[in-house]
């Protein structure tokens, strides 16, 4: 299995939605973005320690996306940090993380989405995950210290099967941790065996997550 | 005279008892009536009328009666062929004269264009072929040249009186006299002449049938002629009533419109008073319905023309283009005074009635595209509505996006090894005639699986093809439920063929799982198009594609498929189209060939669904990697 792949999207600028785009109507006034380490260990979960270093890394490589847009445009902030998804032998990182927690208000439940990759493009750096579950949870900030299922869909190279979570099948993803400062939030991820496209499967041993919401707060 | 009747009179009984023996033996059970095209299960069904023409039916039901009990006949005629002695001179005789009448009586059904005619008349001129060999052949025995030389002696005496009924024909025909009477007269000459000439070589025939053919051809000329203009009148006014019904939906589509606009509610089906979402469904019924007339009526303009152009494209344009000014029209009369509480129930209800009507015609998103403008000015006047919209596209484009990929990806798997329908039903493979009677086996040689001209006798065609079909893995394209609780789809009628689909396979734990991707519930139904086509073809059973097996075969013909087709096959062809016949083959000589498939699995747009016995050897073949 490959290793860390970068994201192509640390050249993106990170700006606010353009008004009329598919985010922007949803994407309320107060839009946070946070850059999100999702880390996968062998071992279901991992130490507060461990955590911390996780979120320090991450940290290190995370401009400050609290200032204003026109500083973010005039920045080029790279959204850095890192996911490692470690499968039975080989670990594997994938950069940039982004979590939605979308809100529809009709009194269905709300969305969870957590992508690798930027949904309103079609550039891709491989591998890409998606992890999307449902909850009644109505801010992001409350996601702390729940625990939500969550459909998985991954895939490794352009050309390699999708794998996937089977129908009635989630991955148990619990958020530990919420940094308001640093808007950065960790997770645990519990283990699930995906099923791939080709009829093979493969097996998640669980994993941690260092997560950045981009949040509908309205 | 007297001897020649004494004669036929003597053995009039044993040549009953054995066509009856036959027919009994062989056809036990069927019935006189074209109750069904020939299958893979029953060849011997004849091909149903799609009558047209009036008395189309009852004649191809007499014929094939005939065709069947002389087949009886031939048959065992054959199985004796090295002992000529053995035949029955009376039976040769009887059937001979019937065959030259049955054969006269296909070619009026072609005129009437029944495929069923083309095909009876291969058979019976396979027949008669047959039937003269066993004549001569009888000839040539002992007791058969006796019963020549006879059969001369008669001939030559009767000859004045023959001929004299020869001059009285040719008068009639000249002064233009009924030609319905001559040719009964004539054709009742003709069968008596037969009776003995069949033992004759063909050469002799004209030295006793003098100028009967030239005069016979004559008559069938002018009566054909008239029968023509007689059946293309009939045939016009049926073209013309469909062509007026489908006017007439055209009409109703614009004044349930006019309705909505004005009331807020429509007259709908009788007396019934409908609002706008069901007069919306009620203007896709009428697509649906005037759509099933445009197509029997350009098919009826088939046997008229002889050409399977679309000549009634230009109808089936305008009543589309009809329907998707309609139905954005209705959309933006009800926003005029719909309570703002209830637009989100009509929204979604809407969605779900333009994704299912957008699967069922030849474009693609069409209607929806017609319909978006409206739509989004429906929903402008609910705020929080449109901002739902928005956040539940959002919220569900990614797994839409996953789940296509992983189908797509998953149906490319699944189908590696199964052949195309296109590619199965246009591959050549030896026939096996080993079903075909007694006189026409022969070695079998690679023919197309399935032919699309009737270029045989439909029953070898069907056994033929059935015998290599059934069985085989096939994968389809485009699978239409008939409906949410029907256990049957269809493939529409493409390339020669169409399909019945049993819906076999259990997609329930596929759709609740997308329900709940896409936050559906008993209570909320998807808010973007997208998200509703997933549920909507996921209930209905709508497939991108199918791999199964191949149950049964039917053959039908084209003709009659598409001129006797009822409303409800309106799925064989999407809305906005016509069946596409074969160019440069005659209408009537066309092909429709039916399959049955159950299928081993289903590639819906999000998901791909299995059999037990499939994913059985799947996970058998399968390795399983971290």
């Amino acid at each position: 299995m490959p290793n860390t792949k970068n994201s192509s999207r640390g050249q993106i600028p990170l700006v606010t939605p353009k008004a009329g785009s598919p985010r922007s109507g949803t994407v309320s006034s107060i839009t946070l973005v946070l850059s999100f380490t999702l880390v996968l260990f062998l071992a279901p979960g991992c130490s507060k320690e461990e955590l911390n270093q996780a979120l320090e890394s991450a940290k290190s490589k995370t401009k400050s996306l609290t200032s204003s847009t026109v500083e973010a445009v005039e920045e080029i902030v790279p959204v850095s940090g890192e996911v490692i998804l470690k499968f039975k032998t080989n670990p594997i990182k994938i950069a940039n993380a982004e979590i939605d927690l979308i809100r529809i208000r009709d009194g269905r439940p709300n969305v969870v989405q957590i992508t690798t990759y930027d949904p309103d493009t079609f550039i891709r750096s491989y591998p890409i995950l998606l992890l999307h579950g449902i909850t009644h949870i109505s801010t992001a900030t409350s996601l702390a210290g729940e625990t939500i299922q969550c459909d998985v869909y991954y895939q490794e190279r352009e050309t390699s099967p999708i794998a996937m979570t089977l129908p009635g099948e989630a991955i148990t993803v619990t958020f530990q941790q919420y940094n308001p400062t640093d808007q950065l939030f960790t997770a645990s991820l519990g283990m699930i065996s995906l099923h791939r496209s080709d009829g093979s499967t493969m097996q998640v041993d669980g994993g941690n997550a260092l997560a950045v919401l981009r949040e509908e707060n309205k | 005279m007297f001897h020649f009747c004494k004669f036929i009179v003597v053995i009039k009984s044993p040549r009953r008892i054995i066509p009856t023996l036959c027919t009994t033996l062989l056809f036990f059970g069927s019935s006189t009536e074209s109750i069904a095209n020939p299958t893979g299960k029953d060849p011997s069904q004849p091909l149903k009328t799609h009558g047209t023409i009036d008395g189309a039916e009852t004649l191809a039901n007499e014929l094939h009666q005939t065709y069947l009990e002389e087949l009886g006949v031939v048959t065992q005629m054959f199985e004796k062929r090295n002992d000529p002695a053995s035949f029955s001179a009376p039976q040769i005789s009887k059937s001979a004269a019937r065959l030259w009448k049955a054969r006269r009586d296909a070619k009026h059904l072609e005129l009437m264009s029944e495929p069923i005619g083309a095909d009876l008349t291969r058979k019976l001129f396979l027949l008669a072929v047959q039937i003269d060999q066993f004549g001569l052949a009888y000839s040539r025995t002992p007791h058969g040249s006796q019963m020549v030389n006879k059969l001369i002696t008669r001939l030559r005496r009767d000859s004045p009186q023959f001929q004299k009924f020869l001059k009285q024909a040719a008068a009639s025909l000249q002064n233009g006299r009924d030609p319905e009477v001559f040719t009964k007269q004539m054709e009742a000459k003709g069968m008596q002449m037969r009776e003995s000439l069949v033992f004759f070589r063909p050469l002799e025939h004209k030295k006793y049938l003098y100028n009967f053919e030239a005069l016979l051809s004559a008559g069938d000329v002018n009566q054909r002629k008239l029968r023509r203009t007689r059946y293309f009148a009939q045939a016009n006014d049926r073209v013309k009533n469909e062509i007026a019904s489908a006017a007439a939906a055209k009409e109703e589509i614009k004044r349930i419109c006019e309705e909505i606009k004005q009331t807020g509610s429509a007259t709908l089906d009788g007396d019934a008073k409908g609002d706008g979402t069901q007069a919306f469904a009620n203007v896709c019924n009428l697509w649906a319905r005037a759509s099933a007339n445009l197509t029997r009526a350009n098919t009826i303009e088939w046997t008229i023309t002889n050409k399977t152009d679309n000549a009634k494209i230009n109808e089936v344009a305008g009543l589309k283009k009809a329907t998707l000014i309609a139905l954005p029209d209705i959309i933006n009369a009800m926003g005029e005074k719909i309570a703002l509480a209830q637009i989100p129930k009509v929204y979604t209800k809407l969605l779900r009635q333009i994704s299912e009507v957008d699967r069922r015609t030849t474009g693609r998103n069409e209607v929806f595209q017609a319909c978006s403008s409206a739509l989004n000015e429906l929903v402008q006047k609910n705020p929080p509505l449109a901002k739902d919209i928005e956040a539940y596209a959002r919220a569900t484009a990614e797994p839409l996006r996953w789940r296509q990929k992983f189908a797509n990806q998953q149906a490319d798997y699944l189908s590696s090894q199964q052949a195309t329908a296109e590619a199965l039903l246009s591959s050549r493979a030896p026939t096996d005639t080993g079903n075909r009677p007694n006189f026409a086996r022969r070695p079998g040689r690679e023919t197309l699986m399935i032919s699309k001209a009737l270029n045989e006798p439909a029953d070898w065609m069907i056994d033929e093809s059935a015998k290599r079909l059934i069985g085989r893995a096939i994968k389809e394209d485009r699978v239409n439920g008939l409906g949410p609780n029907s256990k049957t789809a269809v493939i529409p009628f493409t390339n020669g063929h169409y399909a019945n689909v049993a819906l076999t396979l259990s997609p329930e734990k596929e759709i609740a799982d997308l329900k709940v991707a896409l936050l559906v519930d008993d209570e909320h139904d998807a808010l973007s198009i997208a998200g509703m086509d997933a549920i909507s073809s996921a209930e209905m059973q709508d497939y991108v594609s199918i791999g199964g097996t191949i149950q049964q075969v039917h053959l039908e013909a084209l003709l009659t498929r598409f001129i006797a087709f009822p409303d409800a096959a309106i799925t064989l062809v999407p809305l906005g189209g016509l069946p596409q016949g074969t160019a440069n083959l005659a209408p009537i000589e066309q092909t429709c060939w039916r399959l049955d498939i159950v299928p081993q699995w289903a590639h819906h747009r999000y998901f791909t669904i299995q059999s037990g016995n499939a994913k059985l050897s799947e996970r058998k073949a399968a390795q399983t990697s971290n």
